[in-house]
C-alpha cells in the first residue's frame, strides 16, 4: 500500500509500502527480505516522528501490531516474560510487575505522557535504544534477557550487551526482539529507579537504576547501579567485595556515588544540561535511587 | 449591569474545547494545491544558482517560485522605520523569498506547489541550491566590531539604530548619592509557540480577479490592505477572512514572507494554494523574541531611594523582518524605570542585525525586559542596603497622587496604585508566614525563597505612521425582531473577547446577552479594525462597543417614548425592555421597539432615521503624536500592572526547583470578566515561566539553530504550572468609557523577574545572583557551584 494518494492528510513526506502480519513468522519473513530497508512499526511513539521528520525514510513498516501474541505478560515461579508490545501503561499499572520488579513499574510510569504511555512499547522503546530511555538502565541492572528470532536462529542476548552504542543494539536486520526475560528479585532485596526529567514526561536528563540486596543484619550483599541518559549507553556496575558486607551509611554511598562519577568517561553533553552536569547528577541519582532500593529490601517503600 | 463583571462563560468554549472549531487549516476550497519551501541551510550565504530539474520532475508539481520571480512583490510594510530615522533607523526591503542571499537558517528560498503535499514535500527535497557561504555574525557585540560580517551588504555596519532616553540630570545623580551598584542582565532569545501553527489559504479568482485569504493571522483588515498593495490587486477586490485561531501571543500580526508567497502563487496559477506550517518552520522562521543585555549603574541612597540609573540596552534583532519586532527592545526603553519614581537616568539602545530568526511580536513585548531588570534592581539595592524587598519598593513606587505621571518623553502613565497592589498581593500570599517557613526549612537544610516583582505591562500601543493604533470600529445591527448583530474590527485569537463585547452590548443595549451575535474577523462583514495586539480588544473594541450600543439605545428609547407616551427622559432599560421610571408596569420590550422603526416609520417611528444599524469609531483620547512644547510624545495608551508573588523550593543538589505558591494580584482598570481576564493570566504567567526555566532559541556559532523540535525547545506543560492565586484591584482607566485596560499581556511581563528574585532568595546563603533566564537546572547547579568556590 503506497500513501501517496494526492491531498494534505499525509505528513510523512517519503512513500513508503506498508505490511501488517499477523504471524511473528510471516514478520521475520518480511524482515529477512527487506532487512535493512524495513523498520518494524510497534507503538510508533519514535518512528513515527522520525518519519515525519524526514529523520527515518523506510522503504517497508513491518506493523507487529496485529500479531496478538507479542502483548501478554506472564508470570512463573521465578521469572517474568514481557512480550515486547505490551504498552508502558501496562507495565506500570501491571500488578505482576509492581509487585516483583517495582523499578520497572516507576520507571514504565515515567515514560512521556499518558497518550504516549498508552501507545509506545517497551519492546518498541529498547530497539530504539535512545540513551536517555528509561528501560535499558532498569533492564541492565536486573540483568534482563532479550529473546531474539530470525527466520532461522533463537538467541539470548543480556540487556547488559544488548545496548551497543547510542540508538544501536545488539540486534541484527533480521532480528525480531520476541520477549524480554526478568527474574524476581529475591527477599530482601529492594529496587528503584530515579530519574531527572526537566519536564515532565521529559527524556531522562539522567536516569539510576539501583538494585539492592540486603541480609538478615542489613549488610550489603548484592548491589547493582545502572545510569542512563549520561553517556551513549547505559553503564551498568556490578559492585563487588569492596561494598559488600558494608552498611547502607553516608561513607558507603559516597564510596558508591564514586564509583559511578569514575565509571562516566564520556558524559554526553547538549544545551541543557553539559558533561559535568549529567555526571554530578548521575551521583546524586545513585544516591536517591540506592537509599530508595535499600529501603525497600527493608520493606519500606 | 448585568453582564459587565461577571463571569459569562465565553462564547467559544463549546466549538473550541469540543474540536469543532474551524481553522484556516480546515479549510480546502475544490481545486487546492499545496505549498511547502525550500529554506536555506546557512544563516549567511549568496545563492549562486538554484537548480529546480530533479524537483520538477516529480508528479503533480505545478510550479517552482524563486525569488527572482517575485521581485515585483516587495512586501508592503504596515509599520515604518522612518520616523526613526533620526536615530538612524535603516530600512530593507524584503521579498516573498529570499533575493540574492539568504540571512539567517529557515529563510525561505523557493516556493514548491504541488497538487498534494507530500508531492511538494518531496519535491522540496529534490531543490538544489547552490551556496556561497559567507560567516555569519551571531553575537550582537561581535557584529558592532569593525570588520564584523555585513548582514546588509549596503549599510555601513550591523547598527540597526541607536536610540536614547534620558531623563532629568542623571550625572548630578550619580555625583550625590551614597551609592552605587552596577551589573548586567540578560534575557535569552526566546518565542512563543501556539498550538495552531501559521496557516493561509489563497483562494484567487481569476475571472473576477478577486482574492478570498483565509489566514491564521490577527489583523484582518490591515492583511487586506498589505495584500492589495504588494499584489495590485484593488483593495475591494480582496477578501481576508480569520476563522478560529488557535494561539496568537502577537506572533501571528501580518505580514509573513509565506503569506504573500501564498497569495502570489494563487493569483500566478489561478488555484487555490494553501500551506500550512510544520513545528520546525515556526520554530525557525516564525519569528524570535526578547535576545537582550541590559549593563546597568544605579545610584541609591540609605533609606532604600533610587536616585538615578545608567543603562545601556543591547538588542539582537537576528534580520530584518515586515513584521514589527524591532519595536521590541523601544518598547523596553521607553518604559523605564517602569512603576518606580527613578527621576534621572539615560538609557542607550542598541539595536543590532544578526543572521538569526528575525525578532517578531511575542507577548510581553519587552515590557518583560523592562520589568526583569528594574525588579533585580530593586532586589540588589534591598540586598546591599539590608532592607526588606517589599519596603524597597514600597519606597520607590510612583505615588498614586502623581498620575498621570510622565516616566519618559514617550510615556504617560494613565492611572494605578501601586502600594495598594502590592499590600494586597503581600497579604494574600501571607508574606510573613513564609519568611517564617523559609527560615524554618533553611534549618532543616531546605532551601525555600520568596520572589517578589511589579509588572509594569503598559497596553493600547499607538505607533505614528502605522497600523498600531488605538482606534477601533463596532458595527451593531438589531433586527426587528430584536435580535442583535455585531460586528468588530477587534479579533479574538482564542481568548474570548467577542464575548466580553456581548457583555457590553448587553449591559448597554438593554438586552439578555443570548440575543447577542458576534462576528469578527471577515473583512467583508466586518468594520475596518486593526484586529487584536497590545491588550487593545478591550481599550478600543470595548469603548466601540459601548459608543455604538448606547447610540442605538437612545433611538430605541425615543420610538418606546412614543410607544408608551412618556417622555424618552424617563424610561429605564433593563432585561430588554423599557419602562417607566415612576409606573414600571407601563412597559415595551425592544423587540417592539425595534419592530416599530422597521414597520411604523410614519407613526410610531416618525421621528428618528429608518434602521437601526450603526458603526462606531472609538479613538483613545490619550494618545500624542504631534510633539508637544517639550518635544514630549505619548506612544502608549493603557498601563495595567500586577504584583507577583511566588515560593519556591531549589533542590541544591541539582538546582531544579519547584513552585511552591503564586500569587498574582493584578489591577487592570474595570474586569469586564473576571475569568477572562484570570484565564489571560493564568496563560501569561504560563508563558513565563516557559521564558523563566526551560525555553531557550540556541544558535551554534556558525548560526544553526539547535532548538527545532519541542524535545530542544520545551514549553510548559499543566505540571510545571503552579496553581496561582489572583486577586483584583480595580484602577479605572480615565481613558475609556468602560474604565477598563488591556490585560492580554499581563503575567507573561512579571513571571521571570518574580521566579528569578524567588530563586535568588532561596539560595542567599550561597550569596548566588540570578542575572540571566532561563533557570534551567544545570544552570541553578552551576550558580551554586560557583558561589560554594568564592
Amino acid at each position: 500500500m503506497a500513501v501517496n494518494t494526492g491531498g494534505e492528510k499525509e505528513v510523512i513526506h517519503q512513500p513508503f509500502e506498508y505490511f501488517a502480519p499477523k504471524t511473528i513468522n510471516e514478520a521475520l519473513k518480511l524482515l529477512n527480505k527487506y532487512r535493512e530497508d524495513a523498520k518494524i512499526l510497534a507503538g510508533g511513539q519514535s518512528l513515527v516522528p522520525m518519519m515525519n521528520l524526514g529523520i527515518v525514510s523506510p522503504k517497508y513498516v513491518i506493523d507487529i501490531n496485529n500479531i496478538g501474541k507479542l502483548s501478554e505478560i506472564r508470570e512463573n515461579k521465578n521469572q517474568i516474560t514481557i512480550a515486547p508490545l505490551v504498552r508502558h501503561y501496562e507495565i506500570a499499572e501491571s500488578k505482576i510487575i509492581k509487585r516483583a520488579i517495582p523499578m520497572l513499574s516507576e520507571a514504565a510510569s515515567h515514560i512521556g505522557d499518558m497518550h504516549i504511555r498508552h501507545r509506545g512499547t517497551i519492546g518498541g522503546a529498547i530497539c530504539h535504544a535512545d540513551p536517555a530511555a528509561d528501560y535499558a538502565p532498569v533492564l541492565a541492572a536486573l540483568d534482563a534477557k532479550l529473546e531474539i528470532q530470525s527466520v532461522k536462529r533463537r538467541r539470548i542476548v543480556s540487556a547488559r550487551n544488548f545496548f551497543k552504542d547510542a540508538f544501536t543494539t545488539e540486534l541484527k536486520p533480521n532480528e525480531l526482539l520476541k520477549a524480554i526475560h526478568i527474574q524476581k528479585v529475591g527477599q530482601r532485596t529492594g529496587t528503584a529507579y530515579q530519574k531527572l526529567e526537566f519536564v515532565s514526561g521529559g527524556y531522562a536528563v539522567v536516569g539510576v537504576a539501583a538494585l539492592v540486596a540486603l541480609d538478615g543484619e542489613g549488610l550489603i550483599e548484592k548491589l547493582v547501579v545502572s545510569v542512563g541518559g549520561v553517556e551513549r549507553r547505559p553503564i551498568t556496575i556490578v559492585f563487588n567485595g569492596d561494598v559488600l558486607g558494608r552498611k547502607i551509611e553516608n561513607a558507603t554511598i559516597e564510596e558508591i556515588c564514586g564509583a559511578v562519577k569514575d565509571k562516566i568517561s564520556e558524559p554526553l553533553s547538549d544545551i541543557h544540561a553539559d558533561g559535568e552536569y549529567r555526571r554530578s547528577m548521575a551521583a546524586v541519582y545513585t544516591k536517591r535511587a540506592v537509599l530508595k532500593a535499600a529501603n525497600r529490601a527493608l520493606g519500606g517503600e | 449591569m448585568r453582564y459587565v463583571g461577571n463571569r459569562i462563560t465565553k462564547f467559544s468554549d463549546p466549538p473550541l474545547l469540543t474540536g469543532r472549531a474551524r481553522y484556516a487549516g480546515d479549510i480546502t476550497p475544490p481545486g487546492t494545491l499545496y505549498a511547502c519551501f525550500v529554506r536555506s541551510k546557512y544563516a549567511h550565504a549568496r545563492i549562486r544558482g538554484i537548480d529546480t530539474s530533479r524537483a520538477s520532475r516529480v508528479p503533480g508539481v505545478r510550479a517552482l517560485i524563486i525569488g527572482d520571480e517575485f521581485l515585483d512583490y516587495p512586501i508592503f510594510q504596515p509599520i515604518s522605520t522612518k520616523p526613526y530615522k533620526p536615530y538612524g533607523a535603516k530600512e530593507a526591503t524584503v521579498y516573498p523569498l529570499v533575493v540574492g542571499k539568504v540571512r539567517f537558517v529557515g529563510e525561505p528560498i523557493v516556493m514548491v506547489v504541488a497538487e498534494s503535499r507530500i508531492a511538494a514535500a518531496e519535491a522540496a527535497s529534490l531543490v538544489d541550491v547552490d551556496y556561497d557561504v559567507l560567516p555569519a555574525v551571531v553575537d550582537p557585540e561581535e557584529a558592532l566590531k569593525p570588520g564584523a560580517p555585513k548582514v546588509y551588504d549596503h549599510w555601513d555596519g550591523n547598527l540597526f539604530m541607536k536610540f536614547p532616553s534620558e531623563w532629568g540630570d542623571v550625572d548630578a545623580a550619580f555625583g550625590k548619592a551614597e551609592y552605587t551598584l552596577s551589573d548586567s542582565v540578560r534575557i535569552q532569545r526566546f518565542t512563543g509557540q501556539a498550538l495552531e501553527p501559521r496557516a493561509y489559504v489563497a483562494d484567487y479568482n481569476t475571472i473576477e480577479n478577486h482574492l478570498t485569504f483565509y489566514s491564521s493571522t490577527q489583523q484582518p483588515h490591515p492583511l487586506r490592505t498589505i495584500l492589495a498593495e504588494t499584489l495590485k490587486i484593488p483593495e475591494n477586490q480582496v477578501r481576508v477572512v480569520q476563522p478560529y485561531v488557535g494561539g496568537g501571543f502577537g506572533l501571528k500580526i501580518p505580514p509573513f514572507q509565506e503569506e504573500i508567497a501564498v497569495a502570489v502563487a494563487s493569483v500566478k496559477l489561478g488555484r487555490p494554494v494553501k500551506w500550512v506550517a510544520e513545528r520546525w518552520e515556526e520554530l525557525m522562521a516564525g519569528g524570535h523574541a526578547r535576545d537582550q543585555r541590559h549593563y546597568f549603574e544605579v545610584a541609591f541612597n540609605s533609606d532604600g531611594k533610587i536616585l538615578g540609573m545608567k543603562v545601556r540596552i543591547i538588542a539582537d534583532m537576528g534580520a530584518l523582518f515586515p513584521t514589527p519586532g524591532w519595536g521590541m527592545p523601544l518598547v523596553t526603553t521607553i518604559h523605564l524605570p517602569t512603576v518606580y519614581k527613578v527621576e534621572n537616568y539615560r538609557i542607550e539602545l542598541l539595536e543590532i542585525v544578526t543572521n538569526k530568526n528575525p525578532l517578531n511580536a511575542y507577548r510581553g513585548y519587552g515590557k518583560e525586559c523592562a520589568c526583569f531588570l528594574m525588579e533585580r534592581i530593586m532586589d540588589m539595592v534591598a540586598r546591599r542596603l539590608g532592607k526588606d524587598r517589599i519596603d524597597i519598593r514600597m519606597k520607590n513606587f510612583i505615588p498614586p497622587n502623581d498620575f498621570p505621571a510622565r516616566i519618559s518623553r514617550y510615556t504617560v502613565l494613565d492611572s494605578g496604585n501601586y502600594p495598594t497592589v502590592l499590600k494586597r498581593a503581600v497579604e494574600v500570599f501571607e508574606y510573613e508566614k513564609w519568611l517564617k517557613l523559609k527560615e524554618e526549612a533553611r534549618k532543616k537544610g531546605r532551601y525555600i525563597g520568596i520572589g517578589v516583582a511589579y509588572e509594569l505591562t503598559p497596553e493600547g500601543a499607538c505607533i505614528p505612521g502605522s497600523f498600531f493604533l488605538q482606534y477601533d470600529a463596532v458595527t451593531i445591527k438589531v433586527a426587528p425582531t430584536g435580535k442583535v448583530l455585531v460586528y468588530t474590527g477587534i479579533t479574538s485569537p482564542g481568548n474570548g473577547q467577542e464575548t466580553a463585547i456581548a457583555q457590553i452590548v448587553a449591559d448597554n443595549l438593554g438586552v439578555s446577552i443570548d440575543d447577542v451575535v458576534v462576528y469578527q474577523g471577515d473583512t467583508d462583514l466586518c468594520p475596518y479594525g486593526l484586529g487584536n495586539f497590545s491588550g487593545r480588544s478591550m481599550i478600543s473594541g470595548g469603548s466601540a462597543a459601548l459608543l455604538a450600543s448606547i447610540e442605538l439605545r437612545e433611538k430605541l428609547r425615543k420610538v418606546a417614548a412614543r410607544i408608551l407616551e412618556s417622555r424618552p427622559e424617563d424610561l429605564e432599560v433593563s432585561d430588554g425592555k423599557f419602562y417607566v421610571k415612576e409606573v414600571p408596569e407601563r412597559q415595551v420590550t425592544i423587540r417592539d421597539a425595534a419592530f416599530a422603526i422597521y414597520k411604523n416609520p410614519y407613526d410610531l417611528a416618525i421621528d428618528v432615521e429608518p434602521g437601526l444599524e450603526i458603526t462606531k469609531y472609538f479613538k483613545m483620547p490619550n494618545a500624542l503624536h504631534i510633539p508637544d512644547e517639550s518635544g514630549y510624545t505619548r506612544t502608549y495608551t493603557s498601563f495595567p500592572n500586577a504584583a507577583h508573588l511566588c515560593a519556591v523550593e531549589v533542590d541544591i543538589e541539582t538546582g531544579k526547583f519547584d513552585i511552591l505558591k503564586y500569587v498574582v494580584v493584578d489591577d487592570c482598570g474595570k474586569v469586564i470578566n473576571p475569568m477572562i481576564v484570570e484565564g489571560q493570566l493564568h496563560g501569561g504567567v504560563a508563558q513565563g515561566i516557559g521564558g523563566a526555566i526551560m525555553e531557550e532559541l540556541v544558535y551554534s556559532s556558525a548560526g544553526q539553530l539547535l532548538t527545532t523540535t519541542f524535545m530542544d525547545y520545551p514549553i510548559p506543560t499543566a505540571k510545571e504550572v503552579p496553581d496561582m492565586i489572583i486577586e483584583h484591584v480595580e484602577t479605572p482607566s480615565p481613558y475609556t468609557p468602560t474604565g477598563a485596560k488591556g490585560v492580554g499581556e499581563s503575567g507573561i511581563v512579571g513571571a521571570p523577574a518574580c521566579l528569578a528574585s524567588a530563586v535568588e532568595d532561596a539560595l542567599s546563603d550561597f550569596g548566588v545572583k540570578v542575572m540571566e533566564t532561563p533557570l534551567r537546572p544545570s544552570r541553578v547547579w552551576r550558580l551554586i557551584q560557583e558561589a560554594r568556590k568564592k
